[in-house]
C-alpha cells in the first residue's frame, strides 16, 4: 500500500522587541528566574495588558516578507485553559481577526507552500522540573510576543518540511523581527502529520507533535510518526487524535497523558483591549523597512552578479554573510572573485569562529592579488594574518614584504635565469608537462621569495616553452 | 464633625479648623462603635500617622491637594501596596497588595487619607452583601436589611458616618443599589471614565469605579479627582476630565428629562411609581420638559448581563489558581489537585455558579446562541439608548423599585436576586454615566434612590439636575 | 433545556472546580431556570454584525520601552510556596 504524508506546520518564533507584548517588562533570555515579571504578566489581580506597537508592526512586517495579506483590523482574544506556565490561566492570541492571512513560501522542488495565517500571541512562562523540589515556574518568557504562523496541509514530506522551516526561519531572521535562536527557544515548531492512501482526496485523522526545537528534531519525529501511523493502520488499527511528544532520546513519538484530545479553549475578544485598525499607509509604511530578503538577493546574484545558482545559495544562507558580502561587492566590483574567497576562505573559518574581517580588509586583498601586487598565496596568508584583527592589509603585506615590485620583464629575467640553469627540463617537458611547470614554477616563487605571481609565471613557461 | 461632607472637611482641614488626625480618629471611633454594621473590614494602621502629615502640611503652609485630609474608605477589591486585599473571598484571606490601584493613587496625590477596606459581596458578585467571608454588612438605616451589593461596606460606610466618602464598583449596578438602599450619592460613570488597573476584574467590559458620597457635590469632586486617562488601562478614555463641579449650575431650565415607556411598565401598580411620577412633575415645574422615550431591547439588557458578565468573570478568576498569591489547598498532591482544591475550597456558592454560567455560555456549542448573541444585542441596546438621546438630556430610571430587603429573605431562587438589578443594568451594558440619589422613602421610611442616566461623558449634567432634585425637592431629605 | 449529569460535570471541568452529586444536581436545576431566563434574548430581531467602535490605531500603541518591574521578592510576595526565586508546585508530568 502507498501512503500520502499530509503535514502542516505551526511554527511560533518570538518576536526581537524590547519589551513584552503587553506589559513594559525586558525581553530578554537567560535572565535570573521571575526578575523581568510585572503585575501584568505574573497575572496579578487588577493587572491589565497594553498591546506593543512594534509587536504589532514586526507582526506585519514577517507577513509582508512571506506574501501575506494583512488585515485592516486586528482583534486579539483570550484562549481559556489551565496551566501552571499561564500566569491568568488564559493567553491572550488571536482568531477570527488574525494579522496576517494567506501568503507562502516556495520550496526548492516547486511546490509553493501556502500559509492559512500569522497571528501575534503571547508565550508562557518556563516550567523546571526538579525532582528532590518539584516543578518550578518561571514566569519571565510569560508575555513575550510570538508570531504564530500557520501553514496549510501543503507539505509532503520531512525533507520539505525542513527545506520550509529553514526558508522561512532565515526569511524572519533577514526581516530583523526575530533572531530565531533555536537552542533558546527563539523559534519552536509543532507539527501536524496524516496520511492517507496515495491520491485519496480524504484525509486521515491527524497526531500532533509539539515544540520540536531543531532540524534535526523535525526530520527524526516526521519520520518516526509517518512510519508509526503506517503501521498502525497497515496492522489494522486506527490514528487516535492527540497530542504526541517527541522523546529525543528513544527517538519515539509518545501520547501526552495531560493534552485531551479536543480542548475547549472557549475563545472570545478581549475586552481589556481595543481593536487596532490597520491602514494600508500603514502597512505600505512597514513595507519600505523591509530589506532585500533570500530570494530577492539570489535573484540579484543571478542576474546581475551572474554569480552561478549554487554560489547564490551558499550567500542568502545566512544574513550576516549575505550582508557583508553585498558590502564587499560595493566596495570592488568583482562580485565572483569576492563570492570565491567568501565560500572558500572565508566560511572555512566560520566553522569555528565568528566573523572577524571587515568587507575593506577582504576587498583590499582581492584587489591586491586581482593587480598582481601579491601572489595568491600570499593573499591567503595575508588573509590568515588580518583575520581578527583591525589591521590594514596593504600595510601587512608590506611589512612582510609580500609586495611584488618586481615588473614583468624583471620576473622574465628570473625565469630564463633558471630555465638557463637547469637546461634538462626542455626536453622532459614535452613528456611530462604538467610536473616540469610545477618544478619550475616552484623554483621561481623560492627565487622571488613568494612574490611572484604564479599565474603569471606559468604564462611565461608554457609560451617559452612551447 | 458629624456627617460633615467632604467638601466641608476639606476647607475645614486645609483652614486649620479642625485637625486631619481628629477627623481620622473620629471615623475610627464610629467604626468602633457601629462595628454591628460590618460595613469595614479592616481600618489601616498608618491612617492616623498620614492624617499627621497632611497637618504637618497645613502647619508649613504647603501646597495641599485638593482631598486634603480627607478620610476615605475603598471596596476590597480595590489594591493598595503593601495592604491586604481580600474581594471579600477565603481564597484571598492573606492578599497583601504589591501596587497600588491607579484611582487610589490619584486620591493620595491629592493628599486623601485612605481609611481603610469596606466590606462587600465576593468578587463582587451579588447585590445584598450578604456573600462575604466576613460575613453580610447591614443597612446603615436598619440592621436587620441587607446593606445592598456588591459595594454595601462602602455605601453603608458612607451613610453611617464611618468616613467622609467611598469608592465602590459597580458591574451590573453595585454602586448605584447600595447607595441607593443606604440613602446616599453614588455614580457609574461612562465606560472608560475611571481606570480599572488595580481594581480586581469581575466583568472587564462593564466594571467601573464609583464614588459614593453625602451629597452631589461631593460626588463631582471626588470623580474628578479619580477619573481620566491611564497607560496601563487600554480602555480608560483619552478625553480630557471635566471640572464636574463647575457645571452644577443651580437651574435646570429647558433640560429635557426622559421617561422611558417600557420602564414605566415594570413600575405601574408599585409604590414607587407614584413617587416617580410625583419627581418628574416637580422638575416640569421647575422649568424642565418631559419627553416620553421608547428604548428598544431594553427589557433584554437583564438577561444579555447575566450572559456577558459571568463569561467574562470565569475568565477574568482563571488566574485564582492555589499557584501564584491564592489560598492552596494543603492536602493537594497534583498540580491537578492544586488547582481544584484550591478552587473548591477559595470560592463562595455564588461565585462558583457564575464560573460556571460563563463557561456554559462561551462552551463551543453554545457560544454562538449565547455570547456572541448578547454581544450583538449590547450593540444593539447601546444604540437604542443613543437614539433615545437624541430626544432628551437625561432619562429617569428607578435604582430600584423597593427598599432594602430583609437579610436572608433573597435566597431562594438566584433569578430572584438577579431581577433586582433589572434597572441598574442597562447603563453598563450601554457603557453611559448613571447616578443614584435618594428622592424619597420607602417602607418603613428606608430610602428610595431615583436614577439619573445621560449619554457618554455626560456626568455634568446628571450632577447639575441632581444638585438641583437634592436642594430643591423636599422629599429627598 | 434541561441539563444533565455529565454536561455539569464537564462544566465543573472546565472550571476546575470540584462538586459534590448533590451539588451537581442543584446546579442541573438551578441551570436550567438561569438559561431559560437568560434565552430570552434569542428572540431579539438585530443586526448580528459587530462593528467595532472603539479602536485604536498603530501609532496610538503603547511604546516598545521595556521598563523595570517587580523585584523577585516582589514577584514572590504572596507565593503560597515558592523556591529558587520561583514559583513551587508539585512535580507536573508533560
Amino acid at each position: 500500500m502507498d501512503w500520502d504524508v499530509v503535514i502542516g506546520l505551526e511554527v511560533h518564533a518570538e518576536l526581537n522587541t524590547n519589551s513584552k507584548v503587553f506589559c513594559s517588562c525586558k525581553n530578554e533570555y537567560g535572565s535570573a528566574p521571575n526578575t523581568n515579571c510585572c503585575p501584568v504578566c505574573i497575572g496579578l489581580p487588577g493587572a491589565l495588558p497594553v498591546l506593543n506597537k512594534q509587536a504589532v508592526k514586526y507582526t506585519i512586517k514577517a507577513g509582508l516578507a512571506l506574501g501575506c495579506n494583512i488585515n485592516d483590523i486586528a482583534i486579539m482574544e483570550r484562549k481559556n485553559y489551565f496551566y501552571p506556565d499561564l500566569s491568568k490561566a488564559y493567553q491572550i492570541s488571536q482568531l477570527v481577526k488574525p494579522i496576517c492571512l494567506n501568503g507562502g513560501i516556495k520550496l526548492s522542488n516547486g511546490k509553493f507552500v501556502r500559509l492559512n495565517r500569522i497571528h501575534l500571541e503571547e508565550d508562557a512562562g518556563k516550567l523546571i522540573h526538579n525532582e528532590n523540589i518539584g516543578s518550578l515556574i518561571d514566569y519571565n518568557r510569560g508575555g513575550v510576543p510570538l508570531i504564530e504562523i500557520v501553514t496549510e496541509p501543503d507539505i509532503s514530506s520531512a525533507d520539505e518540511a525542513v527545506e520550509f522551516v529553514t526558508k522561512l526561519r532565515n526569511t524572519l531572521i533577514y526581516t530583523g523581527v526575530a533572531q530565531c535562536k533555536m537552542e533558546e527557544g527563539g523559534m519552536r515548531c509543532d507539527v501536524n502529520l496524516s496520511i492517507k492512501p496515495k491520491g485519496s482526496e480524504t484525509f486521515g485523522t491527524r497526531t500532533e507533535m509539539k515544540n520540536l526545537n531543531s532540524f534535526k528534531m523535525i526530520e527524526r519525529a516526521i519520520k518516526v510518526e509517518t512510519e508509526r501511523q503506517i503501521d498502525l493502520i497497515e496492522g489494522g488499527g486506527k490514528v487516535v487524535q492527540e497530542t504526541r511528544r517527541w522523546d529525543d532520546v528513544n527517538e519515539e513519538t509518545v501520547a501526552m497523558r495531560s493534552k485531551e484530545t479536543s480542548q475547549d479553549y472557549r475563545y472570545f475578544p478581549d475586552p481589556d483591549i481595543l481593536a487596532v485598525t490597520i491602514s494600508r499607509q500603514d502597512v505600505e509604511d512597514i513595507r519600505k523597512t523591509l530589506p532585500l530578503l533570500p530570494e530577492q538577493l539570489k535573484d540579484k546574484f543571478v542576474n546581475e552578479y551572474n554569480l552561478p545558482e549554487y554560489d547564490a545559495d551558499v550567500i542568502i544562507k545566512d544574513k550576516e554573510i549575505s550582508t557583508f558580502y553585498l558590502k564587499c561587492v560595493e566596495l570592488l566590483n568583482e562580485p565572483k572573485q569576492i563570492s570565491n574567497w567568501l565560500m572558500t576562505n572565508v566560511l572555512a573559518k566560520l566553522k569555528d569562529d565568528t566573523l572577524q574581517i571587515t568587507p575593506k580588509q577582504l576587498t583590499d586583498i582581492i584587489s591586491l592579488v586581482l593587480n598582481r601586487k601579491i601572489s595568491k598565496q600570499n593573499g591567503v596568508e595575508l588573509f590568515e594574518l588580518i583575520w581578527g584583527t583591525t589591521d590594514d592589509a596593504l600595510k601587512i603585506a608590506t611589512n612582510k614584504k609580500m609586495i611584488n615590485d618586481m615588473s614583468a620583464d624583471e620576473l622574465y629575467k628570473i625565469i630564463d635565469e633558471i630555465l638557463v640553469n637547469n637546461p634538462q627540463v626542455i626536453p622532459q617537458y614535452k613528456t611530462e608537462p604538467d610536473k616540469i611547470l610545477n618544478f619550475l614554477t616552484g623554483q621561481t616563487m623560492r627565487q622571488t621569495k613568494g612574490k611572484a605571481d604564479s599565474k603569471l609565471v606559468r604564462e611565461y613557461l608554457i609560451n617559452k616553452l612551447k | 464633625m458629624k456627617d460633615t461632607t467632604l467638601i466641608q472637611l476639606v476647607n475645614d482641614i486645609k483652614s486649620g479648623k479642625t485637625k486631619a488626625v481628629d477627623a481620622v480618629k473620629y471615623y475610627i471611633n464610629n467604626i468602633k462603635e457601629k462595628s454591628y454594621l460590618n460595613a469595614v473590614v479592616e481600618v489601616f494602621d498608618d491612617a492616623i500617622q498620614k492624617a499627621e502629615e497632611i497637618d504637618k502640611k497645613v502647619k508649613n503652609k504647603e501646597p495641599l491637594g485638593r482631598l486634603a485630609g480627607a478620610p476615605i474608605i475603598i471596596k476590597d477589591n480595590m489594591l493598595y501596596k503593601g495592604k491586604k486585599c481580600t474581594c471579600a473571598s477565603y481564597f484571598l484571606k492573606d492578599f497583601i497588595s504589591p501596587y497600588t490601584a491607579t484611582v487610589v493613587d490619584r486620591i493620595i496625590k491629592e493628599d486623601g487619607i485612605i481609611l481603610g477596606r469596606a466590606n462587600m459581596d465576593e468578587f463582587a458578585m451579588g447585590g445584598s452583601n450578604e456573600k462575604s467571608y466576613y460575613g453580610p454588612c447591614k443597612n446603615a438605616h436598619d440592621s436587620t436589611r441587607v446593606a445592598g451589593g456588591s459595594s454595601g461596606g462602602s455605601a453603608c460606610a458612607v451613610a453611617a458616618d464611618l468616613c467622609v466618602a467611598s469608592l465602590g464598583t459597580d458591574t451590573g449596578g453595585s454602586v448605584r443599589q447600595p447607595s441607593s438602599y443606604n440613602g446616599v450619592f453614588g455614580m457609574k460613570p461612562t465606560y472608560g471614565k475611571n481606570s480599572r488597573y488595580g481594581i480586581v476584574a469581575f466583568a472587564s467590559s462593564l466594571d467601573q469605579v464609583g464614588p459614593i458620597t453625602k451629597t452631589t457635590m461631593d460626588n463631582a469632586l471626588l470623580l474628578s479627582v479619580i477619573a481620566g486617562a491611564d497607560e496601563h488601562d487600554d480602555t480608560s478614555l483619552r478625553a480630557p476630565v471635566d471640572n464636574y463641579l463647575s457645571q452644577i449650575k443651580g437651574n435646570i431650565n429647558n433640560l429635557k428629562v426622559g421617561y422611558c415607556k417600557q420602564i414605566i411598565e415594570k413600575i405601574k401598580g408599585t409604590p414607587y411609581f407614584s413617587k416617580y411620577k410625583k419627581v418628574l412633575d416637580f422638575l416640569k415645574s421647575q422649568g424642565a420638559h418631559l419627553v416620553e422615550i421608547s428604548i428598544e431591547n431594553i427589557e433584554l439588557a437583564l438577561p444579555c448581563y447575566y450572559i456577558l458578565a459571568p463569561a467574562e468573570a470565569t475568565s477574568n478568576l482563571g488566574r485564582f489558581d492555589g499557584i501564584k498569591y491564592s489560598t492552596r489547598n494543603k492536602d493537594a498532591k497534583n498540580i491537578g489537585q492544586i488547582y481544584n482544591f484550591s478552587r473548591t475550597d477559595g470560592f463562595g456558592k455564588e461565585v462558583k455558579r457564575r464560573i460556571m454560567l460563563g463557561n456554559f455560555v462561551l462552551s463551543s456549542g453554545y457560544f454562538d446562541a449565547y455570547y456572541n448573541k448578547a454581544k450583538a444585542l449590547q450593540q444593539n441596546i447601546r444604540e437604542s439608548f443613543k437614539t433615545a438621546f437624541s430626544k432628551c438630556d437625561v432619562i429617569l430610571f428607578p435604582t430600584t423599585s423597593d427598599v432594602a430587603f430583609i437579610i436572608g429573605s433573597m435566597n431562594k431562587n438566584p433569578i430572584e436576586m438577579y431581577l433586582i438589578d433589572l434597572f441598574t443594568v442597562p447603563a453598563n451594558i450601554a457603557g453611559i454615566p448613571a447616578f443614584s440619589l435618594p428622592f424619597d422613602k420607602g417602607e418603613n421610611n428606608l430610602p428610595l434612590g431615583l436614577q439619573i442616566l445621560a449619554n457618554d461623558n455626560n456626568e455634568g449634567i446628571i450632577y447639575n439636575l441632581a444638585d438641583f432634585i437634592e436642594k430643591n425637592y423636599k422629599e429627598s431629605k | 433545556m434541561s441539563f444533565s449529569k455529565k454536561e455539569i460535570k464537564h462544566l465543573a471541568d472546565l472550571s476546575a472546580l470540584t462538586f459534590s452529586d448533590e451539588e451537581i444536581a442543584s446546579f442541573a436545576d438551578e441551570f436550567e431556570v438561569i438559561t431559560q431566563f437568560v434565552s430570552q434574548i434569542q428572540n431579539a430581531k438585530i443586526d448580528t454584525t459587530i462593528k467595532y467602535e472603539k479602536t485604536k490605531t498603530i501609532e496610538q500603541l503603547r511604546d516598545d520601552v521595556a521598563k523595570p518591574g517587580f523585584s523577585n521578592e516582589e514577584v514572590l510576595l504572596n507565593a503560597p510556596e515558592k523556591a529558587k526565586g520561583a514559583f513551587k508546585v508539585p512535580i507536573v508530568v508533560e
